[in-house]
């Protein structure tokens, strides 16, 4: 079967490390948007953006790129860029040069990649600072010219290692606002982040991992959806919380109805949400009380994180 | 779900010949060797004994000047076989003295700084990524080693005349073998010690250990063994009987044994072993991660 052409496949993948496990029959497929990786340290992350960006082989298993493989390497690095965790560069390098080399690299003659490199500088914003030596930059300046070097030769896949660390809050909204606005474009952009608000935030999707597997993969809501360990959350706030709380209690799978303290709302833990909203629309139509809103408490992916992988980082 | 509009085009424009991209690398390194002021006054002293060569050269050849020097033909080395060896031995130490400077740093500060994944994630090899550190190497050991010694060849060619070149063309073969063999051992072998040892310091010296301690320890082995195969620890001298043999000169000083005791395939073995034993050092160490282990 021929691998779809626009979607990341990654079929029964698994990694070792001589007896060391990278990630275990990982099979997931992506199509574009932004994607984020989570997990603890450890977790496999990074072997699976290495595995990605055709930096490892797989042990077993398959990984296509827009239906390519690393086995053809010219057109499988051309759609693929990969802005690394690591905060080092070769002394003595300039913002300028950082990209303009590996560019060239790419098979780019000087003209294209001179013009290429300022494209990238503009993008990230550092193209009044591109003939300062990178040593001299701050750490947020260094990971936007990572990033710059990244999307210089028009990758169709973007993979960031950490993107966001290191950045100030304003540094942080410019480059989520760039990953938006790369991924608007059609790109496939794989974010690996240990900062969950943000990854909620931005995520059309996620891929949940931990000790080298993974745990959950999908659309944020969907993935809660099927947690079924942990009742859902769901905040209304509304008029009579007392009588809500009560009408609620009578459903078989609600298991907790919490007044809030104001009075003005109850905190409701159930098994089924679709059910509630049904209770929830009958009470309201037939005027019982009076719902200023409705929303679910915990279908972030920090919840999910917690639900399934836990605070110490081992498997739920 | 986001829907998105599939605006984004990939660059499909021309791009420069696969082959040869691996010269990125070296155009990078050299443009970062010749900011050294260091590395240029190395290379300008690494030169001057050629220009030596070249007098004496123009000396021997010239009456007019040796009668105004009141010196006689008679005192004058012949510019023939035994005269390029000289002219080789000296380039070839003067070669590596310079790789003792260049080389430790190659690719230990590419492992350093976490740069092989920022390579390897192109459509570049790590093939290309030694390509491009020997091509480095091997033309700047080149610009100090056969080049000047082809020139040289070439200026007594020019002086001498009375078809001194067609008698001597076959010089030409032996200057650019041996240089070859010798550029290409000392530069393997310096990017596995880089790849191995990342201060510059340990890893010059680890280079000069590579070339004098096995020469020691062979002497040690012929002394009490009572053989001369131990010699096949010294690199310098299997290059030396190799050079002798080219340049058909079994009286050269520096052999100082028997000329038949070690076969010259085997010296050639010898280095070519040293070739491949640095290649699977950098097959091992050159790898986009590294694994962390315990």
């Amino acid at each position: 079967m021929t691998p779809d052409a626009r979607r990341i496949i990654f079929e029964n993948v698994s990694k070792f490390y001589g007896e060391v496990l990278g990630v275990n029959k990982v099979s997931f497929s992506l199509e574009s948007g932004i994607t984020s990786l989570v997990g603890p340290n450890g977790s496999g992350k990074t072997t699976l953006m290495n595995l990605l960006t055709g930096l490892i082989r797989p042990s077993q298993g398959a990984v296509y790129v827009l239906g390519l493989t690393p086995r053809h390497p010219i057109e499988f690095f051309r759609q693929v860029g990969y802005c690394t965790q690591f905060d080092s560069f070769p002394p003595g390098t300039t913002g300028y040069d950082f990209i303009y080399w590996p560019l060239r690299l790419h098979g780019f003659a000087h003209d294209q990649a001179a013009k290429l490199t300022n494209e990238a500088l503009e993008r990230a914003g550092m193209a009044q600072v591109a003939k300062r030596k990178v040593a001299g930059y701050s750490k947020g300046m260094r990971q936007r010219i990572r990033l710059a070097q990244a999307i210089a030769h028009h990758p169709s896949v973007l993979v960031l290692d950490e993107p966001l660390n290191g950045l100030d809050p304003m540094a942080r909204a410019e480059s989520i606002a760039l990953f938006e606005a790369i991924a608007k474009q059609g790109m496939h952009v794989i974010i690996s982040s240990h900062i969950l608000e943000e990854v909620d935030r931005i995520s059309d999707r996620v891929v949940l991992m931990s000790s080298g597997y993974v745990v959950a993969e999908g659309q944020i809501r969907e993935v809660r959806r099927e947690v079924r360990d942990h009742p859902m959350q769901i905040l209304v706030r509304c008029s009579n919380a007392a009588r809500l709380a009560a009408a609620a209690f009578e459903l078989d799978h609600v298991v907790e109805a919490k007044i809030l303290n104001d009075g003005q709302g109850v905190l409701v833990r159930t098994r089924d949400a679709e059910q509630f909203y049904l209770l929830l629309n009958k009470i309201v139509s037939r005027g019982l009380v009076e719902v200023d809103a409705v929303a679910p408490a915990d279908d972030d992916v920090n919840s999910i994180y917690q639900y399934l992988i836990g605070s110490d980082g081992g498997p739920a | 779900m986001a829907v998105y509009k599939r605006r984004y085009n990939p660059y499909a424009g021309s791009l420069t010949p696969e082959w040869s991209r691996f010269f990125v690398l070296t155009r990078y390194a050299f443009a970062d060797l010749f900011k050294s002021r260091f590395f240029v006054l190395l290379l300008i002293l690494s030169l001057i004994p050629t220009l030596f060569f070249a007098g004496y050269i123009f000396i021997a050849n010239n009456k007019t000047v040796q009668l105004l020097m009141q010196l006689r033909s008679s005192d004058f080395l012949a510019v023939e076989s035994r005269y390029f060896i000289l002219i080789m031995t000296v380039q070839t130490q003067v070669a590596f003295l310079l790789n003792c400077w260049v080389g430790p740093v190659s690719i230990a500060g590419d492992l350093t700084n976490g740069a092989l994944p920022l390579f390897l994630s192109r459509p570049f090899s790590r093939t290309d990524y030694v390509l491009g550190k020997l091509a480095v190497l091997g033309l700047l050991l080149s610009a100090v080693t056969w080049v000047p010694c082809l020139l040289l060849f070439s200026l007594q060619s020019g002086l001498a005349k009375d078809g001194w070149i067609w008698s001597h063309l076959w010089m030409v073969v032996p200057i650019v073998l041996c240089s070859a063999i010798w550029i290409l051992m000392l530069s393997l072998l310096s990017l596995a010690v880089s790849a191995w040892v990342k201060l510059r310091i340990v890893a010059t010296g680890a280079i000069f250990i590579l070339f004098y301690v096995p020469a020691g320890l062979g002497e040690m082995f012929n002394a009490i063994i009572g053989t001369h195969w131990g010699r096949l620890l010294n690199f310098s001298y299997m290059f030396r009987l190799i050079l002798a043999k080219g340049f058909r000169d079994r009286t050269w000083f520096l052999i100082t044994s028997d000329w038949n005791e070690i076969p010259v395939p085997v010296a050639w073995g010898v280095l070519i072993f040293v070739c491949l034993l640095s290649l699977v050092i950098l097959n091992v160490r050159l790898r986009a991660r590294e694994v962390v282990r315990g």
